[in-house]
């Protein structure tokens, strides 16, 4: 206790000298431009002379254009899918009292736990004949590109809803009663007065989700057959060796998703729409209970048909598996093609660790010099603005980058997949803190100093452990978005498989017994990834929420 | 001994002037009510005493020392905020001994100073309850001493009674005095509520977009307003506009239209000049046959409500503008006029205050900014 106490005196000391703290402030600047973004965008434009292989190439510029095109295509479409089935759900959550709806609400959050690769291979499944398909004597889907919209769906929709339901927790509903006791019917109301009031909600999770979609790159490669989104035809290019499409691809894809994600951002886009074309007749209509429970079922239904049943099918399919002695005594030994999926999992959650670390220290004084402008408002906002740069980027194009960036400095694998996911995982915790700071008063602290504790001790005992929660969501988000992460890891490492890279591997190059391992490997990957969950809960439970 | 001195004190936020060229002085052991609208720089002027931001000009002085470059922790000036600022994420408890802990005092004479002041202000069953868990009364009492737990001498206090009820804040205002004048304090305290720094106050200070309008006693500020900005603000008055016919020893006759003649106390104001009178309500009364050398106006009486101590009498007088006359409750009970009472009210040549004509017009001037 005593050495405690001393330490954080010490500290304190030399947090009130101010060139040591304009250098901590500093270091996180740097670190923020010279590690996490610059790389990102740099590395690409480096190599920008070999464009011309694929400038040159009519066949080739085609084929990656047209890859480029069906991502963009891909993420709007996913994302307008999301909103349209995602309001009705976050709508339930947030309004309906049953029981049920508690379930519901933790089936949401079901595909965030569940790994992509492990949600990919599930998709494969259960659409494929093996699945219930062709159970019930229906035809299955072959991969291709409706497996790819089923796909993304199915894990940036849980996605979308959480930020609706967030934002819908928000909203005052008193606004929504005044309207119906001006004559508004509860549909007329949920337009003109709660959609808008939503707004900024609803295009943050169409970004979140378009974001996502854009990035996602493993899963894909493992549904995507002939199909080629951008991420699918830079690992395609990647395995044939090109830097030419790789560069070009990647550009286009880099410049084109920061262009319409600050466009988007920049334009605040109103999504009201005019009440006095309403249709009276019409909104009183769909107001009548039965409509509204038919769109809330249709709601629940999709969550359940395209979200949840193809995890618990790919569970209940190799959980006998798993449970056989037999096979799990040869899992866990190690041998075989098992020695490569631990030391994938071994890496992968090294990986995680390191880059969690890493990003928390150094993400902290970036977050308070945002949130307090310590640079001043536009510098702050400036920064703020950068600092979603690296999730804009779909990760494979930021791998790109990375791998040319760091390439005249031989640096060990381990080290270029950590810095990938250092970038891409980066904005997490950073917008999380944010937003945390955001909402804990200034004047909090400013008492503590008025109360005789120096800036660092203030920062510390009073506006820290404020912000616990939400540091510690970021970190979770930040460790389970590594351990999940392909496309950046597939286009940085050529030696080295962290756990997903080697599943696609084995899923795209079957081998006698591939099916069963990728089976049995997605699901030990499931409950490791569940049993990290339940023991971070436990850590961060129990205490007073304050 | 802590006293506070500001000379000479300028603050600007960007483009606007919060704190313009103040100087004043807090004395050991007083208590000085600042009083203003919203927006006439209180709050700054707190923070700066307080060292949460710095002065552009001019200097700050604590016990006679420059503290211009003395962060905030090192003034031994406590501030509680408007809605207390308690640590929600700490007990009581917690609170009250953060400032002791943070200057690193030893941890027994920590336990027994907040124990004590625990037992002071009879929270001793609730020192392990987080805020959220107390009542607003009990919030603003753990606030109170736990300015008091590290040292401090000086109490700085922003609108401490705002966030509780009427009834309550009363209450409140009593026990606030007599808790600074038991731990020997000075105190500044910062209020938009006239009534509240009048009653409290040894000194009260007026502030008016940022400069000091104006200073002294609850009672000089009272009786003695310098302007009609002061004079609106600080009590309840009527206000009438007129035209100045002569003037004689401090004293001017101003002709008001509908009410005719009126003789008031006046400082510069000159023949012809336009006027703005200013009298109390309490010191309007229904005139008697033995009112002599008093002012008067007749009126039609519209509304009569009973506010305690007084009854308020809204009185239309003949060019249709409403005055509010203040009558104790012992006469408005004694009295037969009724709503509808075609009334005579008096008032005294020496309560009626006189005014130059504000240059841009008499409803900006006394509208808060």
């Amino acid at each position: 206790m005593w050495s405690r106490r001393s330490l954080v005196q010490w500290i304190g000391r030399l947090s009130s000298n101010r060139l040591l703290s304009s250098s901590v402030y500093g270091m996180s600047v740097l670190y923020f431009i010279l590690l996490i973004l610059l790389p990102a965008i740099l590395g690409v434009l480096m190599r920008l002379g070999s464009v011309e292989q694929v400038l040159g190439n009519q066949p080739l510029l085609s084929r990656s254009l047209s890859a480029v095109a069906s991502s963009f295509v891909l993420a709007s479409a996913v994302s307008v899918l999301d909103i349209i089935a995602g309001l009705p759900l976050a709508w339930v959550i947030v309004r309906k009292k049953a029981k049920w709806v508690r379930l519901l609400d933790a089936l949401v959050d079901l595909p965030l736990i569940v790994p992509t690769v492990t949600l990919g291979f599930s998709v494969l499944l259960f659409w494929s004949s093996s699945g219930p398909l062709g159970y019930l004597g229906l035809p299955a889907l072959s991969p291709g590109w409706v497996l790819v919209v089923l796909l993304h769906f199915s894990f940036s929709y849980p996605v979308v809803v959480r930020v609706l339901v967030g934002k819908m927790l928000e909203l005052n509903l008193v606004y929504e009663t005044a309207a119906k006791t001006l004559g508004a019917t509860p549909f007329t109301a949920a337009r003109t007065i709660t959609l808008p009031l939503l707004s900024s909600g609803v295009v943050a999770s169409l970004l979140l989700a378009f974001a996502r979609s854009l990035s996602e790159t493993g899963a894909t490669i493992m549904v995507a057959g002939a199909f080629e989104n951008g991420p699918v035809f830079i690992r395609n290019s990647l395995s044939e060796g090109l830097e030419g499409p790789l560069v070009f691809t990647s550009l286009v894809l880099i410049t084109v998703s920061v262009a319409i994600f600050y466009t988007v951002k920049a334009l605040k886009v109103n999504l009201q729409v005019p009440f006095e074309r309403a249709n009276v007749s019409l909104e009183r209509k769909l107001s009548r209970g039965k409509v509204t429970t038919v769109g809330f079922y249709v709601a629940v239904a999709i969550l359940l048909i395209f979200v949840v049943l193809p995890v618990v099918s790919l569970s209940l399919n190799y959980a006998p598996a798993v449970l056989d002695t037999e096979i799990a005594r040869e899992v866990l030994s190690g041998s075989g093609i098992w020695g490569d999926f631990w030391s994938g999992v071994l890496l992968s959650y090294a990986v995680g660790c390191v880059v969690t670390i890493l990003n928390v220290i150094f993400s902290i004084p970036m977050a308070v010099l945002i949130s307090r402008r310590k640079l001043g408002m536009m510098s702050s906002m400036i920064l703020n603005g950068l600092v979603s740069v690296p999730i804009v980027i779909p990760s494979v194009a930021l791998g790109v980058s990375m791998m040319f960036f760091w390439s005249n400095v031989s640096l060990p694998e381990f080290w270029l997949i950590v810095f990938s996911h250092l970038s891409i995982t980066y904005p997490y915790l950073v917008e999380s803190l944010v937003a945390a700071l955001d909402d804990i008063p200034t004047y909090l602290e400013e008492t503590a100093r008025t109360l005789g504790a120096d800036s660092f001790r203030s920062f510390a005992t009073i506006t820290l452990p404020l912000a616990r929660y939400s540091l510690l969501s970021g970190a979770i988000l930040t460790f389970t978005r590594s351990v999940d992460e392909t496309g950046a890891t597939l286009a940085v490492s050529s030696q080295l498989r962290t756990v997903p890279v080697l599943l696609v591997d084995w899923v795209k190059n079957p081998f006698p017994g591939s099916e069963l391992a990728v089976g049995i490997g997605t699901l030990v990957l499931l409950l490791t990834s569940i049993a990290i969950l339940v023991v971070l809960k436990k850590i961060s439970g129990g205490e007073r929420n304050a | 001994m802590p006293e506070i001195g500001l000379r000479g004190v300028t603050k600007r936020f960007e483009e606007t002037t919060a704190i313009d060229d103040v100087s004043m002085t807090v004395r050991d052991r007083e208590y000085l009510c600042v009083v203003g609208p919203t927006g006439s720089g209180k709050s700054t002027l707190l923070r700066l005493i307080a060292g949460l931001v710095r002065a552009d000009r001019g200097s700050i002085l604590i016990d006679g020392h420059v503290v211009n470059d003395v962060p905030p922790e090192r003034r031994n000036a406590a501030l509680m905020p408007q809605n207390y600022a308690l640590f929600p994420h700490m007990t009581a408890w917690q609170n009250v001994s953060y400032g002791p802990a943070s200057r690193g005092l030893d941890p027994e004479f920590i336990e027994t100073r907040t124990r004590r002041l625990f037992r002071v202000v009879k929270l001793q069953n609730w020192a392990k309850a987080y805020p959220d868990q107390l009542s607003g009364g009990m919030q603003q009492r753990v606030a109170l001493i736990r300015c008091l737990a590290g040292g401090a001498k000086i109490l700085l206090l922003d609108e401490p009674l705002g966030a509780l009820d009427a009834r309550l804040r009363l209450d409140l205002r009593r026990r606030l005095k007599g808790f600074a004048r038991r731990f020997k304090l000075t105190v500044v305290h910062v209020t938009h509520d006239q009534a509240e720094a009048i009653s409290l106050g040894d000194r009260v200070l007026l502030l008016r977009r940022g400069r000091v309008e104006q200073e002294g006693t609850p009672r000089r500020l009272y009786f003695n307003p310098r302007s009609i900005f002061a004079a609106s603000f600080i009590g309840e008055r009527v206000l009438l506009e007129g035209v100045t016919r002569e003037t004689h020893e401090g004293l001017a006759r101003i002709e008001v239209s509908g009410i005719g003649s009126v003789l008031a106390v006046a400082k510069g104001l000159a023949r012809g000049d336009l006027a703005v009178l200013s009298v109390r309500r309490e010191s309007l009364r229904f005139a008697g046959p033995s009112d002599r050398d008093m002012n008067r106006m007749k009126g039609v009486v519209r509304d009569i409500r009973p506010l305690g101590a007084y009854f308020r009498y809204s009185i239309e007088l003949p060019r249709g503008n409403l005055v509010h006359a203040h009558v104790p409750s012992s006469v408005a009970l004694e009295s037969s006029v009724s709503q509808g009472s075609e009334v005579e009210l008096c008032f005294s040549p020496r309560e009626t205050l006189a005014y130059g004509y504000p240059m841009r017009g008499l409803a900006l001037e006394v509208e808060a900014l």
